[in-house]
């Protein structure tokens, strides 16, 4: 079993699977940090889930508005989707980042209550459009589970652009963030733009789930999200820590995952999160013996 | 009540605040001087919270007009140093002793302006300060309650304020430690910081501030050191016992009704 590691890295497949796997974990790590720390799990869950209309939405314009423009014949030839529901996906989650957000800012009650209104609408939105697409939607399931085996090229470096914004992005605002993790009211009175990197934090929450639903799918994403950032949150004492601690967690729960996946050959985004999450138990356990 | 020899740096006139249709704070007067030392006291959900909100310009008023340091309070507050009530729940947040102390520098660096050396030197100042120094590395969350109450002194202290506004700064901290934060307090506004606290704690207040006032919703404040017995019978309609310098000078007759309630 151990020697199938090696063996694997002969395909293309398992080299791009694992590159995808040590970049999400960079972008999951550094945002998995605030999302627990500044516990935003439910709104990050909202995010994700309506991001699935956009996948909707992009089988849609790729299997029917496409065609539709092109007046038939040209787009027909190339049957996979392509980056289109990875596009959809990533101006779906934006909106709802925005969009729950400003919500959440502006009520002072009930915004628990909208964000699982939107978090239903969006993933409806995406069924239906779904339902309406013609042609060949059979790798929807990849969104729902997870498809690390088949991320291409293109989707590396666009996983690579990702961790360059945010890792850029987060030391940029790193004392704003670090301020409002903390304390909003304080960050407020010294005239710190609240609601405005609340937001641009939404975004980048956004974008980190869109890519990691491509490895471990839609319905893991925030598990995979929250648990390395929630083992390290047990022993860190600083942020910065905790998120490097979550990066080099996160990279070994996928690499470990993945070799399971392929040794056993079973589902690579379940085995992933399988590994994390007896990583996490363990975590408590030997959490709850030290105390 | 006006004092024209030194500067007024907090002025309300006339205020009415609160949340929808129902005021907290009732046609609220009054006016700080620089150099004041103020305590006003008052039954929980009395407005006590929602009057540091105001001045802070985290709660526009419904009426009337509020200014600090002769701006309104977005701008004025730069000028403020605030130190929020300390509570047992506080988030098991990992950052330090002195990560929270830097905060108070936020405001004087923009966006995308990273903190300077001049900086840390400020924050060790007011970590020294305060006695924190030693403890600067370790997680806000391992402190106890009266010494989390100081990194919150110490991260005012490190906006160099003019006007320090402290909420409750002793409700759930040990007798002999409130005693530390009150010198500590007197000390800063010998130096020549205006300080102005809430608290419903009368015991400890008398006996440090120079000046006092009740809040319960309308403010009577006088500028003056002592408590008028009207003063407290209007904003406690419970019993009273107020003390000066440790020892009770004034029993007030004791109702059967006992009130309070817990504040959020």
């Amino acid at each position: 079993m151990i020697d199938a590691l090696p063996g694997a890295l002969g395909y293309a497949f398992m080299r791009h699977a694992l590159a995808a796997g040590v970049l999400v974990s960079v972008a999951s790590g550094i945002i998995g940090t605030i999302v627990v720390v500044k516990r935003m799990v439910f709104i990050s869950g909202g995010i994700a889930h309506a991001a699935y209309g956009g996948i909707g939405l992009g089988y849609y314009a790729k299997y029917s508005l496409l065609p539709l423009i092109l007046a038939g014949g040209l787009a027909t030839g190339d049957q996979r989707p392509g980056s289109w529901p990875l596009l959809g996906a990533m101006l779906f989650s934006l909106l709802a980042a925005v969009v729950m957000g400003v919500i959440q800012r502006r009520t002072q009650q009930r915004a628990d209550t909208i964000i699982g209104v939107l978090w239903a609408i969006g993933m409806a939105v995406g069924i239906l459009l779904i339902d309406l697409s013609e042609g060949y939607t059979a790798d929807l399931m990849s969104y729902l589970f997870g498809s690390i085996l088949a991320v291409e090229r293109s989707e590396l470096l666009l996983i690579l652009g990702l961790d360059v914004a945010i890792v850029v992005l987060v030391v940029l605002l790193y004392k704003e963030l670090l301020a409002i993790t903390f304390d909003e009211t304080f960050a407020t009175v010294e005239n710190v733009p609240v609601d405005a990197i609340y937001i641009v934090l939404l975004c980048l929450i956004a974008l980190t789930v869109v890519v990691m639903m491509r490895i471990v799918g839609l319905i893991m994403v925030i598990a995979m999200l929250t648990m390395p950032a929630a083992i390290a949150g047990q022993y860190a004492r600083d942020m910065k820590r905790m998120m490097v601690a979550s990066i080099i967690l996160g990279m070994t729960f996928t690499i470990v995952g993945l070799w399971l996946s392929y040794a056993w050959n079973v589902t690579s985004g379940a085995s992933i999160i399988l590994v994390s999450g007896v990583a996490y138990l363990a975590s408590l356990a030997v959490g709850s013996l030290r105390s | 009540m006006s004092d024209p020899g030194r500067r007024e740096v907090i002025s309300a006139r006339n205020v009415w605040a609160g949340y929808g249709n129902d005021p907290v704070l009732e046609d609220v007067s009054f006016s700080a001087y620089e150099g004041d030392f103020i305590g006003l006291i008052g039954p929980n959900g009395g407005g006590k919270t929602t009057l540091l909100r105001v001045l802070l310009g985290l709660l526009p008023p419904q009426r009337g007009e509020v200014l600090v340091a002769g701006k309104p309070p977005e701008e004025g507050r730069q000028a403020i140093g605030y130190v929020p009530q300390a509570i047992e729940f506080d988030r098991d947040v990992p950052i330090s002793v002195r990560d929270v102390a830097r905060m108070g520098r936020l405001g004087k660096r923009r966006l995308l302006q990273p903190y300077t050396a001049a900086d840390d030197a400020i924050v060790a100042e007011a970590l020294r300060q305060v006695e924190l120094y030693d403890m600067r590395d370790r997680p806000i969350g391992d402190l106890s309650i009266g010494q989390r109450q100081r990194a919150y002194i110490a991260r005012a202290l490190a906006t160099r304020p003019e006007i320090l506004l402290l909420d409750e700064p002793t409700s759930s901290v040990d007798p002999q430690a409130s005693v530390g934060v009150y010198d500590l307090l007197r000390q800063l506004n010998d130096d020549g910081v205006t300080v102005l606290l809430v608290t419903h704690d009368i015991g400890v207040i008398s006996s440090h501030v120079k000046t006092v006032g009740c809040l319960n919703r309308q403010l009577h404040y006088h500028g003056t050191r002592d408590l008028s017995a009207d003063m407290l019978e209007q904003a406690y309609p419970c019993p009273v016992e107020l003390l000066a310098h440790g020892v009770p000078h004034r029993v007030f007759p004791t109702h059967q009704d006992n009130g309070q309630e817990e504040e959020g």
